[in-house]
């Protein structure tokens, strides 16, 4: 696999986290992929897909203030990079494509 | 918000196991949230199996090869005749046994197991802290791995040699068995370098685990030894026993060709 490329689940993390902005961190996130999959989402998986992503150069991390509602533990926000929304895009793309030449799919049927 | 804290044990493993205080805040911030006890323990066990998985696996993999690699017997030896004389002996012998996942006693290639690196670690280490307390100078870890290396290889080396002299000597085995078939250097020179090599073995593993990041590559060989150890082997038929002695020189091969320049430098 290339460096460039990205699991189902990493593509879930980093739509989230385009679509959340300058607000993402791992709760938010794993709520928003909750909400459209409809399936319950463990945080520990979603900051193993963040740390790969961030390996990957697609995400940038940067820590907050410690607040008292966590324990006094700081939260940590990521961020989109150029380079994870190129590879959102382009996984978009391929997709789109590929599903308008499926039969099935046509007309708007799943 | 909830005024209850969530479970301290499930927050201790998770600060404690983790290595991820934003993710433990996440959790407490989600408990306060509304969310369930049985919500915040599910996140905790499968959030440590998920960030120590790489370290699980690899530590099944290593049982699996001190499991095959103790039935592999030393050249020349004859592996039931030592667990025969084995079977009467305690103490030291069997605590160093248990530590090399049983190779010890049965004669197994694996027998001096990860120890001469440990060995080698510590002495290193050590030295270098005289170093440092006698002229205040800090040896470079460039310089303590290399060393450590060199040292382990020199430390195997010469624990194969007396362990192909201590079994050379056995004459007491239960039953009248010869313990070395042909004695001499025919038998030591193939009994060190395979002694050898398999420590260097164990060690190119315990580096490359360490070097991923997966976990204390040293740490994991040890305890992955240990745990065979605890366990008596069981004899296997000829076919089985060649086909793994096959299955382990092709591995071993493979994993030479691709990281032995890389490991030496």
């Amino acid at each position: 696999m290339s460096r460039g490329a990205f699991s189902h689940f990493e593509l879930l993390v980093l739509t989230a986290v385009v679509r959340l902005g300058d607000g993402a961190y791992g709760v938010n996130i794993a709520g928003e992929i909750e909400e459209h999959s409809g399936r319950a989402v463990v945080v520990g998986s979603v900051y193993g897909a963040l740390e790969r992503l961030e390996g990957k150069g697609f995400v940038t991390s940067r820590l907050a203030d410690p607040t008292p509602e966590r324990g006094g533990r700081a939260k940590k926000y990521f961020r989109v990079t150029a380079a994870g929304l190129r590879h959102v895009r382009e996984a978009q793309r391929v997709l789109t494509a590929l599903w308008r030449r499926v039969p099935q799919f046509k007309g708007g049927l799943a | 918000m909830r005024s209850s804290p969530p479970p301290a044990l499930a927050v201790w493993l998770l600060e404690r196991f983790s290595g991820n205080n934003a993710l433990v805040g996440d959790l407490v911030e989600a408990f306060g949230a509304q969310r369930s006890t049985l919500w915040f323990w599910k996140q905790t066990m499968v959030a440590l199996l998920v960030i120590h998985a790489g370290a699980l696996l690899a530590l099944t993999g290593l049982v699996a090869l001190f499991a095959i690699g103790r039935r592999i017997a030393i050249p020349g030896v004859n592996a039931d005749a030592l667990a025969a004389l084995a079977s009467g002996t305690g103490g030291t012998f069997r605590v160093y046994d248990v530590l090399s996942g049983g190779s010890l006693a049965r004669g197994s290639v694996l027998a001096l197991a990860i120890h001469p690196y440990t060995t080698a670690a510590t002495a290193v280490e050590l030295g270098a802290w005289l170093r440092r307390r006698a002229s205040g100078r800090i040896t470079g870890s460039k310089w303590i791995v290399r060393g450590t290396r060199m040292l382990a290889i020199i430390v195997a080396g010469t624990q194969a040699l007396g362990l192909t002299l201590f079994l050379e000597r056995q004459s007491q085995v239960p039953g009248g068995l010869a313990l070395v078939g042909h004695s001499g250097w025919t038998f030591r020179i193939p009994a060190i370098l395979a002694l050898t090599c398999s420590t260097l073995f164990l060690m190119m593993i315990s580096d490359r685990l360490s070097k991923a990041g997966t976990a204390n590559g040293l740490l994991l060989v040890f305890a992955a030894g240990a745990f065979v150890g605890l366990f008596p082997a069981r004899s296997i038929g000829v076919v089985p026993q060649l086909a793994m002695n096959l299955a382990i020189v092709w591995i071993t091969s493979q994993a030479y060709r691709r990281d032995l320049c890389a490991f030496a430098r």
